[in-house]
């Protein structure tokens, strides 16, 4: 069975397991094992936008955030990053 | 030269397949000039702590020397401030916690790992050839989880609840993510028992639940599986929050 997987806004991690926001606009309050965002947290509740968590992010190293997901074998950060960059212009 | 080759591959596949592990810590000791975290890993590795008064921004760090007894000393912290910190490594986190500073010199909440004892070579290589063994049962003794079924059955993405603890556990004094998933799952009786205000959104069939005196938040797949606990900061946090009000009869869940 297919699993369908979305894109982090912030990071440009592939393999959400839900989209960051239903139509309603409500959260799917998953935190991103990637850069460790969490959709409706973060934002909502924390006040930070996307670009201020990716630029904290990349400060820090843009290690691998999630401690109970493995870090999937050939993650590149900086690619991802480079194409969730390059959809924003 | 085969022997010499085999004995090479069984060294680099015990070595590769392991990184490094937390064995103790991090424990905070506090003192009237500052706080000293501590940690202990399997292994000499580098020392880092990251840290900040808030969990989304770590930006202080400091760093200490190769090894495997790892203790870094924060200063100039203010007096009943909650920091949050992360441990570990340049190329790996081990652990993660918050503290308050001056709270009777103790952390407020920790989030690590237990202790593990120390893993032999040959445990190494078997635990690269075998299969994940399967996690050991709730903590049975913990009030909430004593209450509640196995996580397995509450807690909607198994894989993301270390990371619900880890961020969100602290807000309700959880002991370990077992103990975190029976609140959150606690949490949902009351509100079915007609406690607590829930919201139900059909664009993703979720559900939303509210304890005004408490601030405690959380929401729920449509099956009653737990999304994620937590206690916003905001005020406004549940009038933004998009669904409508339903009653418990109107669950599509028992």
């Amino acid at each position: 069975m297919k699993v369908s997987t979305h894109t982090c806004p912030v990071c440009g991690f592939d393999q959400l397991r839900e989209a960051p926001r239903a139509k309603s606009g409500g959260a799917s309050f998953e935190i991103c094992p990637s850069c460790g965002f969490q959709f409706g947290v973060s934002d909502d509740d924390d006040g930070l936008t996307y670009d201020e968590w990716r630029e904290d992010w990349i400060t820090r190293g843009m290690e691998w955030s999630s401690r109970g997901i493995k870090t999937p074998r050939g993650w590149k950060p900086e690619a991802l990053l480079k194409s969730v960059l390059k959809k924003k212009k | 030269m085969t022997r010499f080759v085999i004995t090479a591959l069984v060294w680099f596949t015990a070595f590769a397949a392991q990184g490094v592990e937390l064995l103790s810590g991090p424990t905070v000791t506090q003192s009237a000039v500052g706080a000293t975290v501590s940690w202990r890993t399997d292994v000499a590795c580098g020392t880092r702590l990251s840290y900040g008064t808030s969990l989304t921004k770590l930006d202080q760090k400091l760093e200490g020397p190769v090894g495997a007894e790892h203790s870094v000393t924060l200063t100039g912290l203010s007096k009943g401030s909650a920091y949050f910190y992360e441990v570990g490594s340049a190329r790996q986190k081990l652990g993660a916690g918050n503290f308050t500073f001056g709270s009777e010199g103790r952390a407020v909440a920790q989030s690590a790992p237990k202790a593990a004892p120390p893993k032999s070579m040959l445990d190494r290589l078997v635990d690269a050839i075998t299969p994940e063994a399967p996690k050991p049962k709730p903590d049975a003794t913990a009030p909430a989880a004593a209450r509640a079924p196995p996580t397995r059955q509450t807690w909607g993405r198994i894989d993301s609840l270390q990371d619900h603890f880890d961020r969100h556990g602290a807000d309700f004094q959880s002991k370990n993510p077992d103990d975190y998933a029976a609140q959150a799952w606690l949490f949902l009786q009351r509100a079915k028992a007609g406690g607590l205000p829930m919201k139900w959104d059909d664009a993703d069939d979720s559900l939303r639940v509210y304890d005004p005196k408490t601030r405690a938040f959380a929401a729920y797949n449509r099956d009653g599986t737990t999304k994620t606990y937590f206690r916003p900061n905001s005020s406004s946090y549940w009038e933004r929050q998009p669904g409508k009000l339903i009653q418990p009869a109107q669950l599509p869940f028992k």
